[in-house]
Order: C-alpha cells, then structure tokens, then sequence
C-alpha cells in the first residue's frame, strides 16, 4: 500500500535530540535526505558531505544525508536562493529543515519557491521535516499541510493561538506531559531525558 | 516507589524515547539493533515512512523552475529562458537589424569623412552583406525581438535614402572645396602669368 510524501514538525528544545531524533529516522526508513541548517550547526550533520545544491545531477544521490549550508545561498535580507535550488533540483526523498526558524520567513509567501515547495511536496515526492524549537517558530501557514508532530520538551510557553490547528489542545496537553517527564528525568541525572519525544497526528 | 521517567514514557503510550542516552546510545546505524526497544508508535511512524510514496502526475503544464537543458540536465533560469527567446528572432527582424547597422555605419562614416574632411566610403566598416555568424547582427535582431519595434516600408525607405544621399551631400561639399581650390589655382596662376607679362614689357 502506498502513501502520500508528508509534512511533519519536530518539537523541542536545545539538548533534546530533535537532529538526532531525525537523524534516526531518516536511517530507520532507509530515504535519502537533504539536512538543511542555516550555519552548518548543529554539529551531528557535520559528517556528512555538503551537496550543491545548484547541480541537479548532484541531487540524485541514491541514499543517506547530504548536508546544505542555507547561508551560503544567501544573498541579502529576505532572499535565500536555497530554497528555489532545492526546488528544482531535488525529487522523491526527505528535506530536513533543521533550526528552520533562522532562515525560514514566518510569512511563507515572502518566497515563492518555499510556497511553492509546501504546496507541490506530494507532486515532488518531498517527505518534510521542520525542527524547531516551539510552535510558535513554525511558519503559520505549515501546519494546514502537516500530517505529524514529534513534541518533545521545550520551555517556551505556548499559546494556542500559535499552533495553528485544530489539534492545538492535544499539541499542548502532550508538550506539558513530556515536559514533566523530561524533567523527572533530567533530575535523576542519567542521561534518560535525551530523546522523549511523543507524536501527535493532527 | 515512583516510577522512573522510562517506565512512565512507556506507560503513557504512545511516548517515543530513545533508551540509552549519551554516550551510551547506539549509533544510529544500529538503530534496528534497538527496534525491540523502540516504542510502539515509533516503529508504526517509521513502518508508515518506509512504504512506497505514490507517484502523483504532474499536470502537463508548464511549472517554476521544470525547464532543463536538455544536453546538461541543468535547470534554465528565467533570465536565461528570457536570452533564449529574444535570440530566437525572426528573418524579418534580421533584415531590420542588418538595415539598421549599415545605416549606422553610413553615419559613423559620414561623420568621419565630415570631421577628417575626407571621403566617407574611407571609413565605412560594414560593407558586404552579413555573415551567418555576425554577432552584431544576432543582437541586434535579438534586442527588435525584445523590444518588439516594427518598422513601416515607408521608414524604412526614407531611412535608406537618408544614409545615401547623407553621404552625396559628403561628397558634394567635398567636390564644392576641391572645385573652389582649383579655381583659386587657376586665378593664382593667371595672375602670375599677367605679373610676368607686365614685367616684360617694361623691360
């Protein structure tokens, strides 16, 4: 049976393993992946060959993560070409959009190539991950097309306002309980509190 | 005894978790070591991921960013595609272009022969008619197709007529000087034949 490409948000604050969190997902389903920070942090992508991203055919590796630095395609205040490279060079596989709030414009028409990268994902065969660090940092207009959330802890304090689906309270119900697991675990000082993440379908 | 913050993931089902932390984690090429211990809803998120995504047809309409080279594979940008379409003019537009740059070089050489005082034709650079790979030529037909001027016969022919006889109104001027010089010559000459005629009979 097959299934459509999806949008999906991971949650979490700094220390959390959010990178590591898709890092694992991307080996666990065996895709091909696109791990996009802004500066080259975190250092977990660092292993990783940086692809160009301006080269089709170097968009067609068959399997594993290539890292791109979105600051290198920048070229001024509000214009990043990353997202138009990506747009069209890179088909059928997994786009991680890690920190994405450093270089990801909340007003997702400010660019039309990431619009249109939200709107044509499925046509593009394009699994999409966005990291951040509370759900105020997702763009709005995202989760209309997001199918999943991984919430893990964060300190942010959440509006519902600011989670921009109708699955806002369940979001902010599950943020408190892993929250307080989190913290118990954190407290106890063995390390179990890296990677507690709870997944919510919206 | 409370229970640990394992235990109360696993019970408040579905918690995804990693079971070791820090240096103790795996890999994560080992992650299917660890499938046993993986949560439930984990391995049905990454059992779902791993099924075959459908293949959706794109409409046949043309998209952002669809168009490649077809010799590279690379994509063509829109100010490429816009270079594209302006080279691919018309013979029309490469007749105007060639009319317009002998025109040109009429008036470069009328205005040459004008300040040098010379014969125009001396400095006329485009003579014989355009080769297949004339540059000038391509461009400035590109630059027509571009801007989409259009030219009446009747601009056309007043435009040509202008360069031929810009370049006889040259020549004229050029004829009018050597005429007057000459018969300055002629006069120069006649007065020293009458001077010597006059100092001969006084003698």
């Amino acid at each position: 049976m097959q299934r459509d490409a999806q949008i999906t948000i991971v949650i979490g604050r700094n220390g959390t393993g959010k990178s590591t969190f898709c890092e694992k997902i991307v080996k666990g389903i065996g895709a091909r992946a696109l791990a996009v920070t802004y500066n080259g942090m975190p250092k977990i992508w660092r292993p990783y060959p940086e692809v160009d991203i301006t080269h089709k055919k170097k968009m067609t590796f068959p399997k594993g993560i290539r890292q791109v630095i979105a600051g290198r395609y920048e070229e001024g205040r509000n214009k990043n070409r990353v997202f138009e490279h990506i747009y069209r060079n890179y088909r059928d596989g997994m786009i991680i959009w890690d920190d994405c709030r450093g270089y990801i414009n909340s007003a997702v028409d400010d660019n039309k190539y990431f619009r249109q990268l939200l709107l044509d994902f499925r046509h593009r065969m394009l699994d999409i991950i966005f990291v951040v660090h509370s759900p105020a940092d997702v763009p709005p207009r995202v989760w209309g097309f997001t199918s999943t959330v991984w919430v893990g802890a964060t300190d942010a304090l959440v509006n519902k306002s600011q989670v921009r689906t109708s699955s806002a309270d369940r979001i902010i119900e599950t943020q408190e309980e892993v929250n307080r697991i989190f913290r118990a675990a954190k407290a106890r000082g063995d390390n179990t509190h890296y990677g507690l993440f709870r997944r919510v379908d919206l | 005894m409370e229970p640990s913050a394992k235990e109360e993931t696993k019970k408040n089902s579905p918690v995804t978790k990693a079971e070791e932390a820090g240096s103790q984690m795996p890999p994560p090429e080992d992650f299917f070591a660890m499938k046993s211990e993986i949560d439930d809803d984990m391995r049905d998120f990454l059992a779902h991921m791993k099924r075959e995504k459908e293949v959706v047809d794109v409409p046949d309409i043309e998209m952002p960013g669809e168009e490649t080279d077809p010799e590279t594979g690379e994509s063509i940008s829109d100010e490429d595609k816009g270079h594209l379409r302006d080279l691919n003019y018309t013979q029309e537009q490469k007749f105007w272009a060639e009319l317009m740059l002998i025109q040109l070089d009429k008036s470069m050489a009328w205005i040459g022969g004008l300040i040098a005082k010379e014969d125009p034709a001396k400095y006329r650079m485009r003579k014989a008619k355009s080769e297949e790979d004339d540059y000038e030529v391509a461009l400035t037909a590109a630059l027509i197709n571009k801007y989409h001027v259009k030219f009446s016969l009747e601009f056309a022919l007043a435009f040509l007529l202008l360069g031929k006889y810009g370049m006889m109104a040259t020549k004229v001027q050029a004829d009018i000087r050597a005429k007057k010089k000459a018969a300055a010559e002629a006069a120069k000459k006649q007065q020293d034949a009458e001077r010597r005629a006059n100092h001969d009979s006084d003698r």
